[in-house]
């Protein structure tokens, strides 16, 4: 997979129905790199995340992929380059790990194909790196939230997309399971080269562990740029209507968000 | 090799031992089916019937069970098989032909045709039956999504459950002033395949096996459904087609074989969940295992509606009930209804 894949959203209006949540958004996702869409609630972002992996038709513009719009590319092709884990996946009861992974592997089948050796070694590999080789035989129901997630993901790798789009991928997790994710994202990044693009809430997390962030404020594009471009005391005022104070984070160097609220504080007198 | 690669081989290694069995269970009952009835007959009866000879009263009766056996076995197929493809459209375990009406759908239909069309011939049966059969799903289905959030499992077994008492009402509204349907339209209210002839087989064969064949094709696509809409998406599939697809394959299935024997309950609903246990959630083999042992489960009620009260029968879609319906509160008395 030396072939970098070019995702770019061109002029892009979509909703539900008559709602319109986007409007005229314009971005071009960084290949090889990991890109965070940030937000207040219900600013759009997953609708965001949603239309470029297709499952919202745009009401205006496009998404293009290498220069073609996705929702006008046969689905199954477009499964080959473009993978998705949404938000809330479903585990039919007593599904065991390895078939849920093997799943993955959909796209690369027409009706009667044989299943292939690197069928296996997809699977294989999509579980070593999630380090869930050992969960194989275990259901899913009997896992916790982080190997459930773990589990996930490596579905999602079992399909060996060049783009991977994840839809908060750590939520419900607790903060040892989020870190694991998020570097388990990072390793993928950089020993297969994916463009990962993911919807995130916690703003510091997200400015630590991505290239590019992306501000999303009522539909519209806020800030879009690196995390020092854009994590900035005028923009997180701009996005949340929120006080703070942004500090160098010690660990990475990257900014980090302090909220101030209307409690709490030092006294200075 | 990879660990990966051993475990999922070894998976599918029991399948076909499982498969085996169920197929020679199949063989042995289709021919208790032919030994076993009201007449006791003996082994050079059966022998000489199968032939073709007729010569005997025992060669008779068997040559007489012949088409019954066959229909059954269809039928249990495509009701097993129509159950299990609507769990797995709606991932719903509660889902199947007869909860959720759609059996009653293809009767009233048929009772409809009968009264008030003068309708009496098997070809237009089945097409009255499928069509409503797949009136009746899409109803229901319509209902259960009705009201605050979606369809969940309680919601469609109720909306099922509401439109079949609702049908059934309306069946006997038709029926009981007319003393001249009363004899034909009573066959639509227990299923049976007592009066099974190779001529009406023949007629609902093409829509069998045009079931059968979707069937097939949708099989690896509900794999993907199976994790949600969105993952199917992802994985390259266009959900509102695999829906279409299904739904118009156990609507097909389930509406033939309604046409012929009426509606029977359960073997639609208990099937699937039985072969869940056995060869797990991979619908490919769940399909093809819930098709087997539908048709295992169809010709022992008859077999054994044959035996429990002779000298004469009782039919199959009574015997399914009494076995239907005990696993049918077990289902929902388990802990977890949830969805599939």
């Amino acid at each position: 997979m030396t072939l970098k894949h070019q995702l770019v959203v061109d002029h892009l209006a979509a909703g539900y129905g008559e709602k319109t949540i986007l409007n005229d958004i314009n971005v071009a996702i960084k290949p090889g790199q990991i890109t965070s869409i940030i937000g207040a609630n219900a600013c759009g972002k997953s609708t965001l995340l949603r239309t470029m992996s297709r499952l919202i038709s745009p009401s205006n513009g496009q998404v293009l992929l290498d220069g073609k719009s996705i929702h006008s590319t046969p689905t199954r092709q477009l499964a080959q380059t473009l993978g998705l884990l949404p938000q809330s996946p479903i585990a039919p009861e007593g599904i065991t790990v390895s078939d849920l992974v093997s799943r993955g592997r959909h796209p690369h089948h027409g009706f009667l194909s044989r299943w292939r050796k690197e069928d296996d070694e997809a699977i294989a590999k999509a579980l070593e790196t999630t380090k869930t080789t050992e969960l194989l035989d275990r259901e899913i129901d009997e896992l916790s939230g982080g190997q459930r997630q773990r589990v996930w993901i490596a579905m999602a790798l079992a399909q060996e997309t060049n783009i991977l789009l994840l839809d908060e991928p750590t939520t419900f997790l607790d903060v040892a399971h989020q870190i694991e994710v998020l570097d388990l994202l990072v390793d993928l990044n950089q020993t297969r080269g994916t463009t990962i693009v993911l919807v995130l809430h916690d703003l510091n997390l997200a400015a630590r562990y991505s290239d590019q962030l992306i501000a999303i404020q009522q539909g519209q594009v806020c800030a879009n740029g690196t995390p020092n471009e854009v994590v900035t005391e005028d923009m997180i005022h701009a996005v949340f209507g929120l006080q703070s104070q942004v500090i160098t984070d010690p660990i990475s160097g990257r900014p980090m968000v302090l909220p101030i609220g209307r409690h709490k504080k030092i006294k200075h007198t | 090799m990879s660990q990966g690669n051993a475990k999922h081989k070894g998976l599918l290694q029991q399948k076909p031992i499982a498969l085996f069995v169920v197929i020679a269970t199949l063989l042995l009952l289709s021919f208790s089916s032919i030994a076993i009835g009201t007449r006791d007959v003996s082994w050079q009866e059966i022998i000489g019937a199968l032939q073709g000879q007729m010569n005997t009263m025992g060669e008779a009766s068997v040559t007489m069970r012949l088409p019954r056996t066959v229909l059954a076995i269809l039928a249990g197929c495509a009701l097993g098989l129509s159950g299990a493809i609507m769990q797995s459209v709606t991932r719903n375990p509660l889902a199947d032909p007869g909860i959720l009406g759609v059996n009653v759908g293809a009767a009233f239909f048929v009772v409809i045709g009968l009264a008030w069309f003068g309708i009496n011939q098997l070809q237009t049966y089945v097409w009255l039956a499928i069509l409503g059969a797949g009136i009746t799903a899409i109803f229901v289905y319509f209902i259960s999504s009705l009201g605050y959030g979606k369809s969940t499992p309680l919601k469609f077994a109720l909306a099922g459950a509401a439109t079949s008492a609702a049908l059934s009402s309306f069946i006997m509204a038709v029926v009981l002033p007319r003393n001249d349907i009363a004899g034909s339209a009573n066959s639509w209210q227990i299923g049976g395949v007592g009066g099974a002839t190779f001529d009406s087989i023949q007629l609902v064969l093409p829509f069998l096996i045009v079931g059968f064949l979707l069937s097939v094709f949708v099989a690896r696509k509900l794999n993907t459904l199976a994790l949600g809409d969105d993952i199917a998406a992802g994985l390259g599939e266009n959900v509102a087609w695999i829906r279409a697809i299904a739904w118009l394959s156990a609507v097909l299935l389930c509406g033939a074989t309604t046409a012929i024997c009426g509606p029977i309950g359960f073997v639609g609903l208990v099937v699937p969940h039985l072969c869940r246990l056995l060869v797990g959630v991979d619908n490919r083999w769940l399909l093809i295992f819930s098709a087997l042992v539908g048709a295992c489960l169809l010709l022992s009620a008859d077999v054994l509606g044959r035996i429990i009260s002779r000298p004469s029968e009782l039919s199959v879609g009574v015997v399914t009930a009494f076995v239907g319906a005990p696993f049918f509160i077990w289902i929902v008395r388990r802990q977890r209804v949830k969805e599939l």
